[in-house]
């Protein structure tokens, strides 16, 4: 059983700096690993990522996170990006990352996602060249995170647990509190077609501020929304086990 | 939907009948704003206009983003009563996890 914790959406900056890692003291007792669901800045500038950077350095665990869309507001995602990685934060963009835990092999997938809505309920790739932007860019973060999760199979020795981590939802059933309206601005079900085909343990989002904690993909895989507003504490814990052999992925 | 109301204040007493209240298109319009302005940039804060009140509900990251809320809520519209209900979130940052949750 691995312990990862997972938090998204701190909206870190000057006015906060430290608030975060006063709730973090003490994390190895209660994790193994951290991971960071996007939206670590407020605004995207290297100014807030030198916050953030601070906030996560030397915690104790691994930590390993995607952006989310405040951390591209600014133009800036590669600084912000670089600042984590130098203060030894992994930052995920479509990539596959093993762990080896004491307690065990963990396989992280990450990629920050994007939009497009829910099956019968989403974008298409037609009409204006806006649109097809728009519906195109979300099937193509779908298929990064399919690539990190294949990638983790394709390893010589097998993960013991295997983990999606993304910015964007996933599935609907975490958007509940949020109004529908903007839930194809919120997630992706092609995500979570990835994290299905993927054959994940659990996956952890972010950036539905509104919406509710708990949900599960088509074929059974945990979703959690980490949202710091959702889970209303510095970070949450989830022990998991892998699920693979109970389902017959 | 969980709107994150925190205990209701009122800052800004105003008068009802000598300020012009935001129609619902100006309210979107000051949530937007609230949302875009470089300063603020806070996504959760939900206006509305109630019983000759502007009533302000969501969550804010901090006192300095609640005190920048109000005060573009204020400019945008002078003399109207303000009731603030926001929740502060900067609290949450380091509240210790509430127990673990097992995956299997």
């Amino acid at each position: 059983m691995i312990r990862v914790a997972a938090v998204g959406d701190v909206h870190l900056a000057p006015d906060v700096a430290g608030r975060h890692r006063a709730g973090l003291v003490g994390i190895a007792e209660h994790a193994d690993v951290l991971l960071l669901a996007g939206d670590l800045t407020r605004h995207g500038t290297p100014e807030e990522a030198v916050v953030v950077a601070s906030e996560y350095a030397d915690l104790g665990v691994p930590v390993v996170a995607v952006l989310g869309d405040h951390d591209y507001h600014s133009g800036a995602e590669p600084n912000v990006a670089d600042l984590l990685v130098e203060a030894g934060v992994t930052v995920l963009e479509g990539e596959g990352l093993v762990l080896d835990l004491p307690a065990g092999r963990l396989g992280i997938g990450g990629v920050k996602g994007f939009g497009l809505g829910f099956a019968g309920r989403c974008g298409s790739d037609f009409g204006e060249p806006e649109m097809r932007a728009f519906s195109r860019h979300g099937r193509e973060s779908a298929e990064q995170l399919a690539r990190a999760l294949r990638g983790l199979d394709a390893l010589d020795e097998a993960v013991d647990v295997k983990v999606a981590l993304t910015h964007y939802a996933p599935v609907d059933e975490t958007l509940h509190g949020e109004p529908p309206e903007v839930w194809p601005f919120l997630g992706n079900y092609l995500l979570g077609e990835a994290i299905d085909d993927g054959g994940c343990d659990l996956a952890v989002h972010g950036h539905a501020h509104a919406g509710r904690e708990k949900g599960m993909t088509l074929r059974g895989v945990r979703v959690r929304n980490v949202a710091q507003p959702v889970i209303r504490a510095a970070y949450a814990v989830y022990e998991v086990s892998s699920t693979r052999a109970l389902v017959g992925r | 939907m969980s709107e994150g109301t925190g205990p209701a204040r009122m800052v800004a007493e105003g008068a009802p009948d000598a300020c012009t209240l935001p129609d619902a298109y100006a309210l979107k319009d000051l949530e937007r704003r609230i949302c875009e302005d470089d300063r603020i940039t806070e996504t959760g804060v939900r206006l509305s206009v109630r019983g000759g009140r502007i009533l302000v509900r969501g969550t804010v990251a901090s006192p300095a983003r609640r005190d920048d809320v109000l005060a573009l809520v204020g400019a945008a519209c002078p003399g109207c009563p303000v009731v603030d209900e926001t929740r502060l979130t900067d609290g949450d940052l380091s509240t210790p996890p509430h127990g673990s949750e097992v995956i299997r």
